[in-house]
């Protein structure tokens, strides 16, 4: 009993040693100066910042897992109750990391409808994925959530070469489905962000249109190769579409660097309010850009850089927005490393679209609200790119 | 009473600001410890090479530079992971940049002028050209070392700088300007230290930690040469703003 009693003594004493507290009051110290040093407002959003730390600082300092140390830190970044204040703890890194190099691609995509994964481009569109490889336990439960889409979209990602069974439904009969992954044509590494794959789809459309869908706003310079592409193949077309939809964003300046191509005069696409200064999201035109009508499809998974973009040219009236609200999680920030070992993505500015409004919380809305359904995706159709064409081959030329 | 007590403290202030060297003595005094006016003189071209880190936030990059005089020549290549290539020059009247993230742009207004300012090879020796006044204003600590605070007002354009010139060394430690982009005007403070021998009889410093908005960039060089050949080439602007300049 005395040597069993010894034994946990022994085991809680090396848990509470393992956790190094020292390191986590300096980390925690990082953070909470670095949000008060750059957040914008002076009332940090109603938050009383010294009372939260006075609060959770010594609560830290009685924390006997990295659990809890980092349930605080996330609890800090929470009381702001803004987007992009996120921690990233170094397990997630380590995992994303390691993954990346494998980072492959299924080549479809899927929207959560009443809670279900339903695929919306690729082989099979409109039928729902009821589970992800051949284990029984991988059958997928009607997902909900702020992450939920991000979360599931991650497990149908893996290492290029290998293939990924989903079983399928549509509503009447089940089917297996196997696809080889397929590496993506880029992977973005930047700053402190894990690993990204960047998708870039280009291709002609009746109408005669040109689409281009961006799956995120990094690599620049592939990114700008393929607008130059793009533009190029439009000098004949009646419209553009540019799909937005699912782009979690990435650096901002590309937002005015894509707007570059549709506009011929310098322009604004809305303000950043840092702490001392603000800067606009300032448009250098290109010399041949292509000024016919420009379509955005946007989706409730469309957030910050896709936003600035799309707000931007609705405001200055140079685009028609197709789809849904946004997701308004449109505040610039960055990312630091912690003596943990964790990250912590902060906001640092304030964005307001060139007409003034605050996307952060509210989005940017639609000209035109549509919506995938099930019926339509099961018919091979896409209700808001159909939308936009329809409104390209009208004569009309209003956004 | 009030009075007495504000004309003492007028006097003390008077007392104190008599103390200070003139600007110009600061400032001439700078050319002479970095090298002297005949070794700036001397000084035709120089090229550079270095390391750049965004502290904190996992960036960095490589940039090399060109400079050339008569007439004032610049190339700066900047590379930056996740970010690409930064290319911009001058050619004395103008001044371009090139990158994947704003496209191919002539620069305009005040960004224009102080680009051409910051090509200009021996700057110190020409601070008469380029300040319109200079005004030593007070001695302030940076870094524990006691410094003389200058107010210099550059001729071409409006916004006023500072910089702080080491009491003992004479070695400028610190500057602040307020740098026009076409996102807008942003306030940046630049530290300067590591001076080394380039070549030449000239001293210059091989660290700069510049702090803009929330973000600190560290610069440390690698290597600097003192009139090296420089291909003529290197200061042709890419092919993308030679049309923007014959537009």
């Amino acid at each position: 009993m005395l040597a069993r009693t010894l034994l946990v003594c022994l085991l809680a004493a090396l848990a509470a040693a393992a956790l190094d507290h020292a390191v986590y009051v300096t980390s925690f110290d990082q953070m909470w100066s670095r949000i008060r040093e750059t957040h914008w407002d002076p009332a940090m959003n109603g938050v009383d910042w010294d009372a939260a730390r006075a609060e959770l600082r010594p609560r830290l300092l009685s924390a006997k897992t990295r659990k809890e140390a980092l349930a605080l830190f996330a609890d800090l970044l929470a009381r702001l109750r803004q987007s992009h204040f996120e921690l990233i703890p170094a397990e997630a890194y380590a995992a994303l990391q390691q993954d990346a190099p494998d980072e492959g691609s299924p080549g479809l995509d899927f929207r959560l409808l009443d809670g279900q994964p339903v695929i919306t481009r690729g082989p099979r569109q409109g039928w729902t994925i009821r589970r992800i490889g051949p284990d029984p336990s991988s059958e997928i439960a009607a997902k909900t959530g702020k992450y939920a889409w991000h979360a599931l979209h991650r497990r149908l990602r893996g290492k290029p070469g290998d293939t990924l069974t989903l079983e399928l439904a549509n509503g009447r009969q089940t089917a297996l489905q196997t696809l080889a992954l397929q590496p993506a044509p880029r992977t973005a590494r930047f700053g402190h962000l894990p690993p990204i794959p960047v998708e870039i789809e280009r291709r002609p459309l009746p109408g005669p249109a040109v689409y281009l869908r961006l799956s995120a706003f990094f690599e620049p310079a592939y990114l700008q190769e393929e607008m130059r592409a793009a533009v190029r193949d439009a000098r004949s077309a009646a419209g553009f579409v540019l799909d937005l939809r699912g782009n979690p964003g990435g650096l901002a300046i590309l937002a005015p660097a894509v707007a570059a191509w549709f506009l011929d005069k310098p322009a604004s696409l809305g303000a950043y309010r840092m702490k001392n200064v603000t800067l606009q999201l300032a448009v250098n035109p290109r010399l041949e850009p292509f000024l016919g009508k420009l379509a955005i499809l946007i989706d409730r998974y469309s957030m910050s850089t896709s936003e600035f973009l799309a707000a931007g040219l609705k405001d200055l009236g140079r685009a028609r927005l197709f789809g849904e609200t946004t997701a308004g999680a449109a505040l610039p920030s960055a990312i630091e490393k912690l003596p943990t070992g964790d990250a912590f993505q902060f906001a640092t500015a304030h964005y307001t679209s060139a007409s003034g409004a605050v996307l952060e919380g509210a989005g940017v809305t639609p000209h035109v609200a549509v919506a995938h359904t099930r019926t339509a995706l099961l018919q091979g159709r896409d209700l808001a790119l159909e939308a936009a064409l329809n409104w390209i081959q009208e004569k009309e030329n209003k956004p | 009473m009030t009075r007495t007590m504000l004309g003492l403290i007028l006097a003390a202030a008077t007392a104190a600001a008599a103390d200070l060297p003139k600007a110009e003595t600061v400032l001439d005094r700078f050319v002479e410890v970095t090298g002297g006016k005949a070794a700036y003189e001397a000084a035709k071209t120089q090229y550079m090479r270095g390391s750049i880190e965004f502290v904190g936030a996992g960036i960095t990059g490589t940039v090399t530079t060109w400079l050339a005089s008569s007439p004032n020549r610049s190339r700066i290549e900047m590379e930056l992971a996740g970010m690409g290539k930064i290319d911009s020059g001058s050619s004395g009247e103008t001044a371009w940049q090139n990158s994947a993230m704003q496209g191919p742009r002539l620069l305009t207004g005040n960004e224009a002028k102080q680009a051409l300012r910051s090509a200009r090879m021996n700057a110190p020796l020409a601070w008469r050209e380029i300040y319109s006044a200079a005004v030593t204003e007070a001695e302030e600590e940076i870094d524990g070392k006691p410094c003389y605070r200058l107010a210099l007002e550059p001729k071409d354009e409006g916004k006023a700088e500072k910089a702080w010139y080491e009491k003992e060394s004479g070695l400028l430690r610190k500057s602040a300007m307020t740098v026009s982009t076409p996102m807008g005007d942003v306030p940046l403070e630049t530290m300067v230290s590591d001076y080394r021998e380039i070549g030449g009889g000239l001293k210059a410093p091989f660290s700069m930690t510049q702090k803009a908005g929330p973000q600190t960039i560290k610069t440390t060089i690698a290597e600097m040469k003192h009139n090296p050949e420089v291909p003529a080439a290197i200061f042709d602007p890419p092919a993308e703003i030679q049309k923007l300049l014959a537009k």
